[in-house]
């Protein structure tokens, strides 16, 4: 569908990964980040139609950085990656506005399914 | 292969580019903290390295590598929180479990696959871990929480909800805005691991229109066993379609189970939340276990739940009470060695010297044993506050108002036992605040306001009560309109009556019936529930205050649970003060040449630190002693530290907390009173003035 | 209706509560001070255990001081679920006052704010000050 994706995680083969997922998919992978201020900095500069947003990162973790980008933009589509156990924060992210979330690790389908209806 | 299509060979250098990397940092954590023992980031770090290698092994599609290190974190997990010492034990199972990854990694390298390393035995001593590491009696392997409330409610299989009072309230007045009311089931996909934030996500996406007034199980407050969450059924109102609520529930790996619209009648005048009615076998509704034949499900259900109550604690509190018990037994064996000594014709004076040291000794581990039993029952009030700026926003977006809320006070601590009591309770104050209280932006403009009306919420600790205050800029409340019904009413004494007096009218029940709520712009609205719950089962107090036109403010006072605390006696002046001992860091002597003043405030300089200082006899309103050194007391409160002289220091002592009223404690030092034995008076020092300006 | 009060004295002017907001009456003895209290409030008094502040009425009402007073005493009252004290110069006896002789009369000619006082009543040829203990408590000023 061309829909532009910003890609956040602070390991690289993850956003490998991800990435070729995606594209396969015609998804247009517009940028990746390995932390959360990279992050921020790419949503501001890029735009995309959607954010995959790693939760736990160094250098700001994907809260703030989550935080932040719905203050550059409110109706910024979000969706956060999390590990087991961090309920919690995935439930203040979907208070904050998340679209959807997908824990780790994670089935292919499972994570093209969540971006496919978060971008409807 | 995790992907398909995607070239072998890069996505196999890729992987091991990074998983050597991490594989390599592994190795050099376990030997560090192997050598130097954990702190706080070299756990949570190692913690991380295995927890990504775990996930990108997963990921490749290693199922052995992946369950290998998936093994490892689960120990690791536990050993980071304390419930699992690294001991030499542990600490050669990661090492063998490490080698394992290395030859895995190995493998793979050459082009074969993690397949051929023999894991098993290392995963079974992993998995074993738990029970041998875990300390006598307690469980072993349990995950950090196991929240299970009592869940007496409707088997989420059918039937009507039992509703208590405000959830009647919230029918009743949905019922007048002519909204529909449905029952909504939902079940999440058997393979999504966490089920509580998924039935979260269509929660979320229905209060955009419509109002949840019930979940079933329970989605307010701490949230029960996640995996009770796989079917869920809500109960709410909205004035829009039966489609728009389906389409607000469409979440991924969510299916709709049913939908279907709810008579208000049968609903409200079901069986009531405590206590089965006559007819409490009533098609479907379910009744108190008892009043009648129920369903055993349900029966069964409610007494498993009250066998079970467990709560959330800090896990450093937990760790603060095990240092101290790790304490208590060495000072345990302290008195067995002693008592072994004076079998043996030991010189009674030097025992019975050292008797007397570890009695002290025993003595201030209770004391602290205590103290941390009881600040385990403290809670941040946050825990309430938390879900009120969303309820400000999507209250005001429905009802069209424009309104800024304010928190102030959420780090102030209440006990446990009251969160659920006062929960209901300050969320009405809130919504009849923004329904009643706040006009709309228009209305307010015409006023001479600003259209942006404010809701204020604040909590905080005065004297031995939790004050939490509630504020709006919005209409007030007329009182002569409130005394015209009094009178109409033909309630005693209502000419006469003060403002406060017929303000107080406002809690009584039966006297806000609909009528006269309507008259007063709808203020009032279950005001009498908000009395009876913090009244009678909080023991504590409301209080209305209001001027028509400007604002409302209530005020609730709730009593705290603790009163005994450790304390030091110290004297300033010839007033008597005491310092909780968790308040205090050190007592220390103090030159007169460490201090110095700069603009009117003082600090102690000493070995590199500057700390702010204050003195006791000055805060009591009375002159300085002239003195070459001083007593002083280190006060911690948080992050930060002050310096109190005073002009003695007395003793430890166990006192007990009396309220200090606000008449005696203007400037709000102070936390409570206390008697001597003697009769004396004592002040409680708050020690978190010194975080204060005014200070 | 007519109800009781208790009333005392201050100097030359009379004042009552309601009977029911009155628990105790002591002698104005053993009072403690308290460090940077308002002037209005003399200290506390250890009651069976409670520490129940105490406050002067004269200088909380602003009378000005005449004579000694003969008997002084504390008036333990209940207000809100609270306890307080009142320290006044004389406790006299139990009223009897109508409603209707209660005049809720904002603009108070003896110069008290109207926040301590309920209203005033005429008795015989004497005049009662019915006090507002929840006014008189009060922090804050």
């Amino acid at each position: 569908m061309g829909a532009k994706i910003l890609i956040v995680d602070d390991l690289s083969f993850m956003r490998m990964i991800q990435k070729e997922i995606l594209s396969q998919r015609g998804y247009v992978v517009v940028g990746e980040a390995s932390n959360g201020l990279e992050a921020v900095e790419k949503y501001r500069s890029l735009r995309p139609d959607l954010v995959l947003l790693d939760i736990t990162m160094p250098q700001m973790n994907g809260l703030e950085a989550m935080r932040k980008i719905f203050s550059i933009d409110p109706q910024a589509r979000v969706i956060m990656c999390s590990a087991l156990g961090q309920q919690n924060l995935i439930v203040e992210a979907i208070r904050a506005g998340v679209k959807d979330f997908i824990v780790k690790p994670f089935k292919p389908e499972r994570m093209l399914s969540a971006i496919e209806k978060a971008l409807k | 292969m995790a992907v398909a299509g995607m070239d072998e060979e890069k996505l196999r250098s890729a992987f091991l580019e990074e998983a050597e990397d991490l594989y390599g940092k592994l190795g050099e954590s376990l030997l560090s903290l192997e050598q130097n023992g954990g702190g706080r980031e070299l756990l949570n770090e190692t913690f991380r390295l295995i927890h990504s290698l775990k996930s990108e092994s997963a990921l490749m599609g290693f199922a052995k590598l992946s369950e290998l290190a998936h093994a490892m974190e689960d120990v690791f997990g536990l050993a980071r929180d304390g419930r699992v010492p690294l001991d030499r034990q542990v600490m050669d199972i990661m090492f063998a479990g490490a080698d394992l990854i290395g030859e895995m990694m190995g493998a793979v390298s050459r082009g074969e696959s993690d397949e051929g390393v023999r894991t098993e035995e290392v995963v079974r001593r992993l998995a074993r871990v738990p029970q041998q590491g875990a300390p006598e009696g307690a469980p072993g392997g349990s995950p950090e929480r196991v929240p299970v409330r009592e869940s007496p409610q409707t088997p989420a299989d059918g039937g009507l909800p039992v509703l208590d009072e405000f959830e009647k309230r919230q029918l009743e007045e949905a019922l007048d805005r002519g909204e529909g009311l449905y029952r909504l089931a939902i079940r999440v996909d058997e393979g999504e691991p966490m089920k509580f934030p998924r039935v979260f996500l269509v929660f979320n996406a229905l209060e955009e229109e419509a109002n949840v007034v019930k979940a079933v199980p329970p989605m307010d407050g701490e949230p029960l066993e996640d995996a009770l969450y796989g079917e869920t059924v809500l109960y709410l109102t909205t004035g829009g379609s039966e489609a728009a609520v389906t389409q607000a529930a469409c979440v991924d790996q969510v299916t709709v189970l049913s939908i279907e619209r709810l008579d208000y009648r049968a609903v409200l005048e079901g069986p009531p939340a405590r206590g089965g009615g006559p007819d409490a076998a009533l098609a479907g509704a379910p009744g108190e276990a008892g009043a009648g034949a129920q369903p055993s499900a349900e029966g069964q259900q409610k007494r498993a739940g009250a066998e079970k109550t467990s709560i959330r604690v800090d896990t450093r509190k937990l760790d603060d009470l095990w240092r101290l018990i790790a304490e208590l037994v060495t000072r345990k064996s302290r008195v067995a060695r002693l008592s072994e000594k004076m079998t043996r014709g030991g010189d009674v004076h030097e025992a019975s010297e050292e008797l007397a040291e570890t009695f002290d000794a025993l003595d201030k581990i209770a004391g602290g044993m205590q103290q941390t039993m009881v600040d385990t029952r403290m809670i941040p009030i946050a825990i309430i506050f938390s879900k009120f700026p969303r309820l400000v926003r999507d209250l005001s977006r429905k009802l069209g108002k424009s309104i800024e809320l304010s928190i102030r006070g959420e780090e102030t601590e209440i006990d446990r036992g009251i969160v659920e009591a006062l929960s209901d309770p300050l969320t009405h104050i809130i919504r009849n605040s923004i329904d009643h209280g706040i006009e709309s932006p228009e209305e307010r403009l015409r006023r001479g306001k600003p259209a942006r009306g404010r809701v204020s919420i604040e909590a905080r600790q005065q004297g031995g009560n939790i004050v939490i205050e509630i504020a709006d800029d919005g209409r007030g409340i007329d009182v002569a309109r409130i005394r015209e019904k009094a009178v109409a009413e033909g309630i005693e004494g209502a000419a006469a009556m003060g403002d406060a007096a017929l303000l107080e009218l406002v809690f009584r029940p039966g006297f806000s019936t609909r009528e006269v709520v309507t008259d007063l712009s709808g203020r009032g609205v279950g005001m009498d529930v908000v009395a009876t719950r913090v009244r009678g089962e909080l023991k504590g107090d409301v209080v209305l205050a209001t001027e028509n036109g400007r604002g409302t403010r209530v005020t609730l006072l709730l009593p705290l649970t603790l009163t005994i605390i450790n304390a030091l006696l110290v004297r300033g002046d010839s007033q008597l003060c005491a310092i909780p001992l968790t308040d205090v860091d050190s007592t220390v002597k103090v030159l007169n040449t460490e201090i110095r003043a700069d603009d009117g405030r003082e600090a102690w300089v000493y070995r590199n630190e500057e700390i702010p200082l204050h003195r006791l006899g000055a805060l009591f309103g009375r002159g300085r002693r002239r003195a070459e050194e001083h007593f002083a007391v280190i006060l911690r409160h948080g992050d930060r530290k002050g310096c109190l002289i005073v002009d003695e220091l007395i003793e430890e002592q166990e006192i007990v907390i009396k309220p200090v009223d606000d008449l005696l404690n203007h400037r709000r030092l102070f936390s409570g009173v206390s008697l001597l034995e003697d009769g004396r008076l004592v002040f409680i020092l708050d020690a978190s003035f010194i975080r204060r300006e005014d200070f | 209706m007519v109800r009781r009060y208790v009333s005392f004295t201050l100097g030359s002017g009379r004042y009552c509560v309601p009977v029911d907001e009155v628990l105790q009456i002591l002698r104005h003895e053993n009072v403690m001070e308290i460090p940077k209290a308002p002037p209005f409030v003399e200290g506390v008094i250890n009651l069976r255990g409670d520490v129940v502040p105490v406050v002067n009425l004269r200088e909380r009402l602003s009378v000005p001081r005449d004579a000694e007073a003969k008997k002084p005493r504390i008036v333990v009252t209940q207000v809100e679920g609270r306890m307080y004290g009142l320290a006044v110069d004389e406790v006299r006896d139990v009223v009897e006052i109508d409603d209707a002789a209660v005049h809720d009369d904002q603009a108070s000619p003896f110069g008290v704010r109207s926040e301590f006082i309920r209203g005033i009543a005429k008795r015989g040829d004497s005049l009662y000050m019915v006090l507002d203990l929840p006014g008189i408590f009060r922090s804050g000023g």
